[in-house]
């Protein structure tokens, strides 16, 4: 303890036993007992703050404070009535006045200076200045102006004490600084309002340290005001009455509020964070400290005027009345304490205003997340959709996403799509009503992220749907290029072959003639030459028209077309199929595909493969029919690229919603496989 | 000199119709009574005239549509013939085949041999081949142009699997000429042997494809068809 700290404990002491002593040897038990409720426990508790952190500025304060308050009651209410009488009497009114008006300022610095103890601002020095300048010139100007010196008001037997300095000439400032003086209590006020000043410039956790004090002299004052508004015009043994009823909860409530201020909130760096339910259930007890005493006050204040039926009707109304006000006051305390929150009807309303604004996927969890986290004064929530097949979908509000500290499944259908979570209160713990607020929400977000969660399959459908499409047109268009390449191809033999043949034809019969005019015996000859040339030229056309399009398949239908085509093939061709499958006919648009698929996968094989033999599977299970043509050649390495051929029969299978598949290896051989559904209706789009 | 044969020619392109006519009448060996462009014309004459064969184009869509594609099966000639097998078993009916498929051959065999011939067309270069076929079918018996015969165990030889497999190349021959719808006599004489040896063939070649020996020809002609048509397919594993 700093030497000041320890002189102020020890006059404070002295004072206070000292005063007690000389009240209770006059008999006045009253008074004594009023210094060890009153100036004592300010005494106690800056003692306290000196002892525990002896160099913080507040502990001086709190001290300066306790002991000027003991000694301004001491010297007030005990040594000045009882050297009352004497001459020198006029030097402890003097130095009583200096005393009270320094516990007036050391209340205000406390106060004002809180939770620091040192001055942060110009304002604040000069305000202080200023008091204690008042306060040192006050006592003497009184004197001067005054022929006596100021007594206790509620003290009558106390003789009026003539001022030595009196000069009259000064007498017309005499009420004044009567005024002044009597008023001086008001710099007390002063330090709330630079207190509060302060705490409005604040941030949320320099308010924490303030806001108990704060709140405890706002209280107080609230009790302390009416007393001393009402006691110029009430009775003084009412007076004393009132104010037995209404120090208590002024006491506890200052008093109350610096201990809670310096030793909880981590001022003197004892920091026991008190639990928020228990905070609340103090304020609310508070709150109703002063609604009881408020209501004993008016109920003295009546009394004195009324007659007790009036009073007690009185004060019925006066509780009916005051019941609105109590509800706020609830509310109010409940946001103090936990936070400024939305009631569950707001959040409710918001949410679903939320909803009906259907924004985008990509909005709409952000925003819910972020009325949730508003609604719940989170510091953080998350709205989680859970997608099948691909990574969940999430939107966040609010920063430091970390371990949840709730979490709620988002349920549809009793299946689980999702899931609320919810970071901690910056300022507490989540109460079973916001539990049940949020599972309120959790419901009707369920059906709204439901559909977001349809949205975003149909977009992931709509993308396949798309690559289809275009898979569709390019296939269409190789489709088309093939045609062309086809008709090309049969111009081309037209012209080159059956064209030159029968040129060569007519060029013969030509000759036949000449020779038959000219009774040339080789005419014959040449007549059976043209004859055979004509029975190849058929055979070539036959074949021809066959490649083209077999008539038999037409006719005779898959199994017969396949078996007259093997028949001209040069190598050996084993048909794999029941024989039930004969004259078994198919819509022309899956005999013609099947067709395509086996006449190509055989020339295929004719040509490239250099296989010796070559199964071909015609099989109809279950609705579908399939065609299967595997060779015993050389096969090919099937990550080379893709022959022309190849991805028209895949085009040409998929027309049909067929499917069509390669497999095949160097020196594996080749399979060609293809499944056309049969159910399929052809569209009439062509 | 032998008796001309009547018979009546269906064909729906004008030009093919009357070449051929004038081909067969020329032959001297050929009364062509009528000579008509569609199905139903050619089962109005064959009612009107008796003739004792007929001389049919496979295909002969109905007039005024011009497109014979179109998937459904136009054999108005191969429906023809069973027509008229079936309203006068008596008349021989020969159809002429753009076609060397043996399915067609096949189709009209379906209903059994006797009295029915397919030829590709390429025989209407080939008058001798014409001739005799129109006078086996008058006379009951069954024709199929080697050309397709030739393709259908050419084919069925070469599997290796196949029962024709076992045969000899002379065996191979007899079948080819059995399955052309020969006779014995016919096949010894187109194969130059005696017809007591080509007997001997057909017992083994019976016997080898494990059918029962049928001596009427039609019935043999239907037995050895049906079994190149079967030995074709192999069942699926």
């Amino acid at each position: 303890m700093r030497p000041v700290s320890a002189v102020l404990s020890v006059t404070g002491g002295i004072a206070l036993a000292a005063a007690v002593a000389i009240e209770w040897v006059n008999g006045n038990s009253q008074a004594a007992v009023w210094l060890l409720i009153g100036p004592g426990p300010f005494y106690a508790v800056g003692l306290a703050a000196a002892l525990r952190r002896p160099d913080h500025p507040m502990s001086a304060w709190l001290l300066a404070g306790g002991t000027l308050f003991v000694m301004d009651s001491s010297l007030g209410d005990a040594v000045l009535p009882a050297v009352g009488g004497w001459s020198w009497a006029w030097v402890v009114a003097l130095v009583w006045g200096w005393v009270t008006n320094a516990n007036t300022i050391t209340g205000a610095g406390t106060i004002g200076l809180f939770p620091t103890g040192v001055a942060d601002g110009r304002g604040t020095r000069r305000t202080l200045r200023i008091a204690v300048l008042l306060g040192l010139l006050l006592p003497p100007l009184y004197a001067v102006s005054n022929p006596t010196l100021p007594a206790d008001w509620q003290d009558q037997h106390t003789p009026a004490i003539a001022s030595p300095f009196y000069w009259p000439a000064t007498a017309p400032l005499a009420p004044a600084v009567r005024l002044a003086h009597s008023s001086f209590a008001v710099w007390t006020a002063i330090g709330l309002v630079m207190l509060a000043l302060r705490y409005r410039g604040y941030g949320p956790s320099d308010r924490r340290r303030i806001r108990w004090l704060l709140l405890g002299l706002v209280a107080a004052l609230c009790v302390v005001v009416p007393l001393m508004a009402l006691a110029p015009v009430l009775e003084p043994s009412r007076v004393i009455l009132l104010a037995w009823i209404m120090w208590p909860p002024a006491l506890v409530l200052i008093l109350g509020s610096i201990v809670v201020s310096v030793f909880y909130d981590g001022i003197f760096g004892i920091d026991r964070p008190l639990r928020r339910s228990m905070v609340y259930r103090t304020l609310m007890g508070i709150i109703a400290l002063i609604y009881i005493a408020v209501a004993a006050a008016l109920g003295v204040l009546a009394g004195q005027y009324l007659a007790t039926g009036v009073v007690v009707l009185f004060a019925v109304c006066a509780t009916l009345l005051f019941q609105p006000v109590w509800r706020r006051l609830e509310r109010w305390a409940d946001r103090w304490v936990f936070g400024a929150r939305l009631d569950g009807y707001e959040v409710l309303a918001r949410f679903g205003a939320t909803l009906e604004s259907s924004p985008g996927p990509a909005e709409l969890l952000p925003e819910l997340a972020d009325v949730v986290r508003h609604g719940l004064g989170l510091q953080w929530s998350r709205v989680v959709l859970d997608l099948p097949g691909s990574a969940p979908l999430a939107g966040a509000a609010g920063a430091g996403v970390d371990e949840p500290a709730l979490v709620v499944p988002l349920t549809y259908a009793g299946a689980e799509i999702g899931r609320i979570e919810c970071g901690p209160r910056p300022d507490g713990l989540l109460l079973a009503e916001d539990r049940t607020l949020l599972g309120h929400l959790a419901g009707q977000a369920a059906t709204a992220v439901r559909n977001l969660y349809l949205a975003a399959e149909l977009a992931n459908r709509l993308e396949v749907i798309r690559r289809q499409a275009a898979e569709l047109t390019r296939s269409r268009a190789r489709l088309a290029r093939v045609q062309d390449t086809e008709r090309q191809r049969i111009q081309r033999d037209l012209h080159d072959g059956v064209q030159q043949d029968l040129v060569v034809s007519i060029a013969k019969l030509a000759m036949a003639r000449e020779r038959l005019r000219r009774s040339d015996p080789r005419a014959g000859e040449a007549l059976e030459e043209l004859q055979r040339d004509l029975g190849t030229l058929l055979a070539g056309l036959r074949e021809f028209a066959h490649s083209i399009h077999p008539a038999v398949l037409a006719d005779q239908g898959l199994l017969d077309a396949l078996e007259g085509h093997a028949g001209r093939l040069p190598v050996e061709v084993v048909i794999e199929a029941e024989t039930s499958l004969r004259g078994m006919r198919y819509a022309p648009h899956v005999e013609t595909a099947a067709w395509y698929l086996l006449s190509e996968a055989l020339t295929n094989a004719v040509k490239h493969s250099g296989a010796g033999r070559v199964t071909v599977g015609l099989a109809q299970p279950d609705g579908r029919l399939v065609v299967e043509v595997r060779d015993d050649g050389r096969g090919f390495d099937q990550a080379a690229a893709r022959g022309l051929g190849l991805s028209g029969l895949a085009d040409r299978m998929s027309v049909v919603h067929g499917t069509f598949a390669v497999t095949s290896g160097p020196g594996l051989g080749t399979t060609l496989r293809g499944e056309i559904p049969l159910a399929w209706q052809e569209d009439a789009d062509d | 000199m032998t008796e001309t044969v009547r018979i009546v020619i269906a064909d729906d392109n004008y030009l093919v119709r009357e070449g051929t006519r004038r081909l067969l009448e020329d032959s001297g060996e050929v009364t062509v009574v009528a000579a008509v462009g569609s199905a139903p014309e050619l089962l109005d004459a064959v009612r009107r005239a008796g003739p004792q064969a007929v001389l049919t184009d496979i295909r002969m869509p109905p007039a005024g549509s011009a497109g014979q594609q179109g998937g459904a099966p136009a054999m108005e000639g191969i429906d023809a013939a069973h027509a008229i097998k079936a309203s006068d078993p008596h008349v021989g009916v020969v159809v002429l085949s753009q076609y060397a498929d043996e399915s067609y051959a096949f189709e009209l065999f379906r209903n059994g041999t006797a009295g029915l011939a397919y030829l590709l067309k390429d025989r209407v270069g080939d008058l001798h081949h014409l001739l005799s076929a129109l006078r086996e079918v008058a006379a009951g018996g069954s024709v199929i142009d080697p050309m397709v015969v030739e393709a259908l165990v050419a084919r069925r030889a070469r599997l290796r699997e196949s029962p024709l497999a076992k045969l000899t190349a002379r065996e191979l021959d007899v079948l080819r000429e059995m399955a052309q719808g020969r006779g014995n006599a016919g096949i010894a004489a187109r194969l130059t042997l005696s017809e007591s040896s080509v007997e001997k063939h057909v017992n083994a070649i019976f016997a080898k494809l494990g059918l029962s020996g049928e001596q009427a020809i039609h019935r043999r002609v239907a037995a050895v068809l049906t079994f190149l048509r079967d030995a074709g397919l192999r069942p699926p594993v």
